[in-house]
């Protein structure tokens, strides 16, 4: 029996959609923030976050509030979950 | 092929025949007068010590030619280096190109592109309000680059026309 190996065609992001370029770099945005590389203004965070879970949702970018309260249970989630993870005595 | 015989010894081929070393002192002349007897026209021009090596290349250098022309179709293909109604040269970066968006308008400052929404024109009045508008929004240039949305411009070949020798190369 021989293994085969599937390759993945490499993606190119000058065809892809306009939505997902602008979802990629949101997402650039944020990491970025995340390294330190990039300060972003109050509020804006949160707002980059709300498009990428509208995006991810409904395939559209158009931010509601139903967007920006999931963007905060997600975080509020997300806090929790740290904050339970350092207090244990075996967490890294 | 000329075979030419000297003092019933030595054979020499017409592939040697310009070659002067093969013949002995007080031969050359015997070789030579074959030579003007059997070689073409074509061959006088070139000198005789490397006319007989250079011949078997002419065929390649014909082909150079033909790929040289090759280059320059690439080239003059390269030279449409992008389409302006999806691409807009920056002018903050010079040599980068800026993904354009229908309907949006793009605004560049010295740390990055916002894409904003055109609500009218002259006067321009736009909005940067992502609510209405998926894909209004800032970005700084890495951003944008690792996106896709920001790329470098495909310079035009910078070999001259004239010089074909780099061409070819």
């Amino acid at each position: 029996m021989t293994n085969e190996v599937k390759q993945i065609p490499p993606l190119l992001l000058a065809d892809s959609d306009e939505q997902t370029l602008v979802a990629l770099a949101h997402l650039s945005m944020l990491a970025q923030a995340a390294n330190g590389e990039y300060r972003p203004r109050p509020g804006e965070i949160e707002q980059r976050q709300a498009w990428l879970t509208s995006f991810i949702r409904t395939g559209q970018g158009i931010v509601n509030e139903a967007d920006r309260q999931l963007a905060r249970g997600i975080n509020t989630l997300l806090s929790t979950q740290s904050a339970m993870l350092s207090t244990q005595p075996d967490a890294a | 092929m000329a075979e030419v015989i000297i003092d019933n010894q030595v054979s020499v081929h017409g592939d040697n025949l310009g070659d002067s070393d093969r013949a002995t002192r007080g031969q050359t002349a015997d070789v030579k007068a074959t030579l003007t007897e059997h070689s073409a026209a074509p061959l006088k021009a070139v000198p005789a010590e490397h006319s007989v090596k250079k011949a078997p290349r002419q065929a390649p250098k014909a082909q150079t030619v033909a790929n040289k022309n090759n280059v320059f179709q690439l080239s003059a293909q390269r030279g449409v280096i992008f389409d302006k109604g999806i691409w807009k040269r920056s002018r903050r970066k010079p040599g980068y190109l800026i993904r354009r968006m229908a309907g949006y308008s793009i605004a560049e400052t010295e740390y990055g592109v916002s894409y904003l929404w055109v609500l009218s024109r002259k006067p321009d009045r736009t909005t940067a309000d992502n609510s209405v508008h998926p894909l209004a929004g800032y970005f700084n240039w890495k951003a944008l680059e690792a996106s896709g949305l920001l790329c470098k411009e495909r310079k035009d070949d910078k070999r001259g026309k004239t010089d074909t020798a780099t061409i070819a190369g």
